[in-house]
């Protein structure tokens, strides 16, 4: 058991290069800005966040109506927020206040308030607790400046927690398609989906052709989702792929975590191709860098730290 | 040191709440029990752990429609979904944030918003056409087969707003 507990207190000891946790800052929020502004560009905020007759909002007293901050202030801070964590601006007080807005604005248009949005909010949680502003950074180039640089070496325990969460995503995701459409003998999930006038972005006249096609999508991604786990057992074999084992061998012989995560990025370019779901592809995207080795991202980066310590 | 051993011991109990959160098996009472000490925070940063993305994937859905009356009692289909010659708001409708306050639940409920952003856009309608005296919002029940839509002539879910003065 003292073993046990001490294997696990190193693992969340670790450290490594800040390059992971700094692209998955940037991108999740570039895609939260996108989301942002296309609200603003559609005129939408007042619609969205105000009760009537402004709006189909629910009346709420937060801390927002106690600052008197119309919804509109809400999104610019939102926006300012956003920006500056793409930006890695005071990056965890920008996270902060995105987060305590969010809420706010979840609760002031509950309906509107999507996975997604949850989603943003737990990473944004676990980033500010993180050092992502150590890499690609305002906060990291001022720290240059007056000569006290942010170690680019970071603990690792916060992108372990994003990889955590996306693995725990896709099971529970997985696990909750309990319709009969996701399995045998149909396995029409996807064609359902895919013609769903609300959320299909094309008619659906191609799907008559496609509908093999579809089935056998529909059978992988239920796959994918529920056995997700198995990609924490691959990720370990890849990052210890010098000690024995048969099975090690075997799924790095294969590739088999680069295909589980070919598998993950097709499925989400075929839903972003496919369906209007607005950012949810591309948030779960955002989180990608997360999943890969710190090896696999210093060689995108050239950087060259890349084992961790 | 000591803080090595605290922060992989707050790691451990965030990952075993958030599965016991996110358990897939019915034990509610026991998750309530369980969860009641740090409830405030999955609330106070509205976050779950029990994710769904199309877990109703049924063929039996609902296609959006809204239609029109005007003064001299001409009708009109101004947005059906997933038609283009019937696209007005479009724009609007298909964005992530309103449909969710209009589209039907897995099980067919619709959002608790749906009454007020009915009447938040038939006031939008009624400001853009002052010919129109009514406005009103329907599903109608589809099926689909073998990747293609087709509609059972069943209508649900009528809402209709006056306007108020002409």
């Amino acid at each position: 058991m003292t073993r046990v507990w001490s294997a696990w207190v190193e693992l969340w000891d670790r450290r490594e290069d800040a390059a992971a946790l700094a692209a998955t800052r940037i991108l999740v929020a570039l895609v939260v800005l996108y989301d942002l502004v296309e609200i603003g560009r559609l005129g939408l905020v007042n619609a969205i966040y105000s009760p009537a007759p402004l709006g189909f909002g629910v009346a709420y007293d937060g801390w927002a109506s106690a600052l008197e901050l119309s919804p509109q202030a809400l999104w610019w801070i939102a926006v300012i927020a956003a920006a500056a964590i793409a930006t890695g601006t005071a990056t965890r007080l920008a996270c902060v206040v995105f987060v305590a807005v969010s809420v706010q604005l979840g609760e002031m248009s509950p309906a509107s308030d999507r996975g997604i949005d949850s989603m943003i909010r737990i990473v944004l949680c676990i980033l500010a607790l993180s050092r992502c502003h150590a890499r690609w950074s305002v906060d990291a180039w001022l720290r240059r400046r007056i000569g006290r640089p942010l170690a680019c070496e970071v603990p690792a325990w916060p992108r372990y927690l994003l990889l955590l969460q996306l693995v725990w995503i896709y099971c529970s995701g997985g696990l909750s398609k309990t319709d009969d459409a996701w399995g045998p003998p149909g396995f029409t999930a996807l064609a359902n989906v895919l013609a769903d006038p609300h959320f299909a972005r094309f008619d659906p006249g191609w799907l008559e052709t496609a509908l093999p096609m579809t089935r056998v999508a529909t059978a992988v991604t239920i796959s994918f989702e529920i056995s997700a786990p198995i990609y924490l057992a691959l990720y370990y074999f890849a990052e210890t792929r010098d000690r024995p084992g048969r099975i090690r061998r075997t799924c790095n012989r294969w590739r088999l975590r680069h295909a589980w995560l070919a598998i993950g990025i097709l499925f989400h370019l075929g839903i972003a191709i496919g369906l209007r779901l607005g950012i949810f592809a591309w948030g779960m995207l955002a989180m990608y860098p997360a999943l890969l080795l710190p090896s696999e991202l210093a060689r995108l980066t050239g950087s060259r730290r890349s084992r961790p310590s | 040191m000591r803080w090595r051993h605290l922060r992989a011991a707050t790691i451990a109990l965030a990952i075993l709440l958030g599965l016991i959160q996110g358990c897939p098996v019915p034990i509610e009472p026991v998750q309530r029990t369980l969860l009641a000490p740090v409830d405030w925070i999955a609330r106070g940063v509205r976050f779950h752990q029990r994710w769904a993305l199309f877990t109703g994937a049924s063929p039996d859905r609902f296609r959006l429609e809204i239609h029109t009356r005007t003064w001299s009692n001409t009708d009109a289909i101004i947005y059906r979904a997933g038609d283009r010659e019937h696209a007005e708001y479009a724009d609007w409708l298909v964005q992530r944030h309103l449909r969710g306050a209009w589209n039907p639940n897995v099980r067919g409920v619709l959002p608790g918003q749906y009454a007020a952003f009915t009447r938040w856009l038939a006031q939008q309608i009624f400001a853009e056409r002052p010919e129109v005296g009514m406005v009103w919002f329907r599903y109608e029940r589809i099926a689909i087969e073998d990747g293609v839509p087709r509609g059972l002539g069943l209508y649900v879910f009528d809402v209709y707003h006056h306007r108020t003065t002409r």
